[in-house]
């Protein structure tokens, strides 16, 4: 008897406690299904009609996806969009952990020095776009002063189709450095101390240190900064559409698989055709992330 | 694993049962706003700041006749306009007055979204659509039906800097002016050692190369629409003309342009001559020290320029439709017009009231922008909202950079355009 009414009152606690577990993340987890989620459906269902205007969708099967095979257009996007990521995340990567590292030590004012790296995630991308408009411009610009005190002759950032792409992913290392630089630092500080001071006792230099004890167990953050990063460079939109327009000589080596997605939707009125678009960059997205997720095996530490 | 899905499907249908028993509230609103007899507010979108004060007097004119009304203008700049819109028109959210243009109308009507104010536009004592330039009620005709109440026209011309014209001693730009004469002035406005240059030759086909085809006697598209005609020989010399100002240097390139836009140039006094909108004269009288003046585009075969009208129209799911309709039969009335005029905010569409709109300006003489509604081209619709502007941005800074033969980029345009409409 005792023990029915024991088991029972175990199971009503284990109940409460799931209950409220789970009442706590729902305004989260709403939020996923309604704004991320169940866009994500409907651009599939939209992917397979034609959806022109403000008109119901009429079912056209696999039309977008043959019409997204032979478009140029959309491998030259595609084509920038993977340039950018192959110049942000890398170097973006290697900033961050610099960063991170550098702030991690006991330096004077290290909490002023954070918040300036942190500043560019808050500031609005339209009031970014226009700074850097004017530090790139290719007269007046900042940039350009800068290189003609050294003797160096002036570029146009911006209107050269060679340049364009690498002005763009400049802003976008400078912006994306802070955020991921604070997630690193928490990863750091889990770092336990006695690590470092028994290595202190066999006498390791900081280099040692770094790559024997650091980098080993800041992996498994490392590895999620590197995923998150690698999305976020593929999504790369705002930058291009405030900084540059279509009318520009350099727009076509820049413009970018989301821009494609947001003018054929947005501007075109195709949403059809758009959501094929970001349907296709999803799938791209989850092969890289399935790749990325099989080589943590290789150099993930994780010490549990 | 399958546990915690499934413990957050849960959680999540429980948090949707909340949300779902507060729902009835709603319907009260929606009882207040029947008839006169209460307060009615209505809103009104709009994507010009210049032209603000201009609507909010005339919203207040209607405010002040009819006091149960409560008048909102909201603006909009340009840039989000239409994306903010069709977000909101496809939740169900749109404004109940908006502001349309030619080349988005159809989009709007034809995906019900408008409501049709045809019976107004033919019936009404004030807003009678006889009272409009034929072209700009056209404008906004779908399908045998009209969308919009006639708002204003808006007309591109010839801005100039008087001072940059003086120091490099041409005369000013008149009536007579051929395309000869503007290549020769902007030749010798030119000034390499001070970063001046003689016109802003922009890679844009409202504010440059769509009139010159037009005075070329060419066209973007066949009369009927349907065939692109990019290629004729007519635009392809109209463009290789306009293209010949950056070669010879006497205009920014297009990539100066990437830098900076034609508008600042044009403020910032580097650039002696501008093609410009009617609606740019408030910004360009608010910077100090321009001292600048308009005239007509120079006469290549034929005079031509655009004259593009805006209308006034009402959301089709408005919940006040007979204030809405009351509302916009005012804008379009003779006294709401001009109201606009006088702030100079744009050209009346309402008949022969453009002269309270000229006389608004004390420096400067904007005649020249009243005259083009005689001889004004409509928007050839190859804006944005088509995937024909895609095939233009794809072919045209190319050719306005020198990078490709004008007759080539302009036959692929061609080619692609036509291939886009089988």
């Amino acid at each position: 008897m005792k023990m029915v009414n024991q088991q029972h009152f175990l199971k009503n606690r284990k109940f409460t406690t799931w209950f409220y577990g789970y009442l706590f993340i729902a305004p989260t987890i709403l939020a996923i299904i309604v704004l991320y989620l169940w866009p994500m459906v409907q651009s599939l269902y939209y992917s397979f009609n034609e959806v022109k205007g403000f008109q119901s969708p009429v079912f056209v099967g696999l039309d977008n996806y043959e019409r997204l095979i032979q478009d140029t257009e959309v491998f030259g996007a595609l084509g920038n969009t993977f340039l950018y990521a192959l110049l942000t995340v890398p170097l973006g990567i290697f900033i961050s952990l610099i960063t991170a590292v550098l702030l991690n030590t006991n330096i004077k004012g290290k909490g002023i020095v954070r918040t300036l790296y942190f500043l560019p995630v808050v500031s609005a991308p339209a009031a970014v776009a226009l700074v850097w408009k004017w530090i790139y411009n290719n007269q007046y610009g900042l940039l350009n002063q800068i290189l003609g005190f050294f003797g160096i002759p002036g570029q146009d950032w911006l209107g050269n189709p060679k340049l364009a792409l690498i002005s763009i992913a400049i802003v976008g290392i400078w912006s994306m450095v802070g955020y991921n630089m604070i997630i690193l630092i928490a990863g750091l500080q889990d770092i336990p101390r006695s690590l470092y001071e028994s290595a202190d006792i066999d006498g390791a230099g900081p280099v040692r240190k770094f790559f024997n004890i650091t980098l080993p167990m800041v992996s498994p953050t490392l590895f999620f900064v590197s995923v998150t990063t690698v999305m976020g460079s593929l999504q790369v939109f705002d930058h291009i559409y405030m900084m540059l327009t279509p009318e520009s000589p350099s727009f076509k080596s820049t413009e970018s698989i989301v821009y494609l997605f947001f003018r054929y939707t947005f501007q075109n009125y195709n949403k059809g055709y758009g959501s094929t678009i970001v349907i296709f960059l999803l799938l791209i997205i989850l092969a890289l992330t399935f790749v990325q997720m099989k080589l943590q095996k290789k150099w993930v530490h994780y010490n549990d | 694993m399958y546990k915690k899905i499934t413990g957050i499907l849960l959680s999540a249908l429980m948090v949707f049962a909340l949300v779902g028993c507060n729902s009835g509230t709603e319907s009260k609103k929606e009882d207040a706003a029947k008839g006169d007899k209460q307060n009615v507010e209505l809103k009104m979108f709009f994507w010009d700041k210049n032209q603000e004060p201009g609507l909010k007097a005339m919203a207040d004119d209607f405010m002040a006749k009819n006091p149960t009304y409560k008048i909102t203008v909201e603006t909009i700049p340009w840039n989000e306009y239409w994306t903010k819109l069709q977000a909101a028109a496809t939740g169900g959210d749109m404004p109940d007055i908006v502001v349309m243009h030619p080349d988005q109308v159809e989009n709007y009507a034809q995906g019900g979204m408008l409501m049709d104010l045809t019976d107004m536009l033919t019936n009404s004592q004030t807003a009678n659509k006889d009272k409009f330039p034929q072209y700009v009620v056209d404008d906004f005709e779908v399908d045998g039906k009209y969308y919009g109440v006639p708002k204003d026209v808006g007309t591109l011309a010839l801005v100039y800097n008087k001072d940059l014209f003086d120091q490099a001693k041409v005369p000013y730009p008149n009536d007579n002016w051929t395309w000869d004469d503007m290549m020769n002035a902007a030749q010798k406005i030119t000034d390499k050692s001070k970063g001046i240059y003689g016109i802003a030759a922009q890679n844009d086909g409202q504010n440059f190369y769509w009139n010159l085809i037009w005075q070329n006697g060419g066209d973007m598209f066949s009369k009927d629409g349907k065939t692109s005609t990019f290629d004729s020989q007519e635009a392809i010399d109209a463009v290789k003309y306009g293209v010949s100002f950056i070669e010879k240097g006497y205009s920014p390139t297009i990539a100066d342009f990437a830098n900076l836009s034609p508008n600042k140039y044009f403020s910032s006094g580097k650039v002696g001559m501008v093609f410009d909108g009617s609606w740019m004269l408030t910004e360009y009288l608010a910077v100090k020290d321009l001292n600048f003046d308009v005239a007509e585009l120079p006469k290549g075969k034929e005079r031509a320029a655009i004259a593009s009208g805006m209308a006034f129209s009402v959301s089709a799911k408005t919940k006040n439709k007979d204030a809405s309709l009351k509302f916009v039969e005012y804008l379009g009335s003779k006294e709401a017009q001009e109201i606009g005029a006088k702030l100079g905010i744009s050209i009346p569409a309402y008949e022969n009231i453009a002269d309270p709109w000229v006389a608004g300006f004390k420096t400067i003489d904007a005649s020249p922008f009243v005259k083009v509604i005689e001889y004004g081209h409509r928007s050839p619709g190859l804006n944005t909202s088509n995937e024909g502007s895609a095939v233009v941005h794809k072919y045209m800074p190319e050719v306005f950079s020198m990078k490709r033969p004008v007759d080539d980029g302009l036959k692929q345009i061609a080619k692609e355009i036509n291939a886009l409409n089988k």
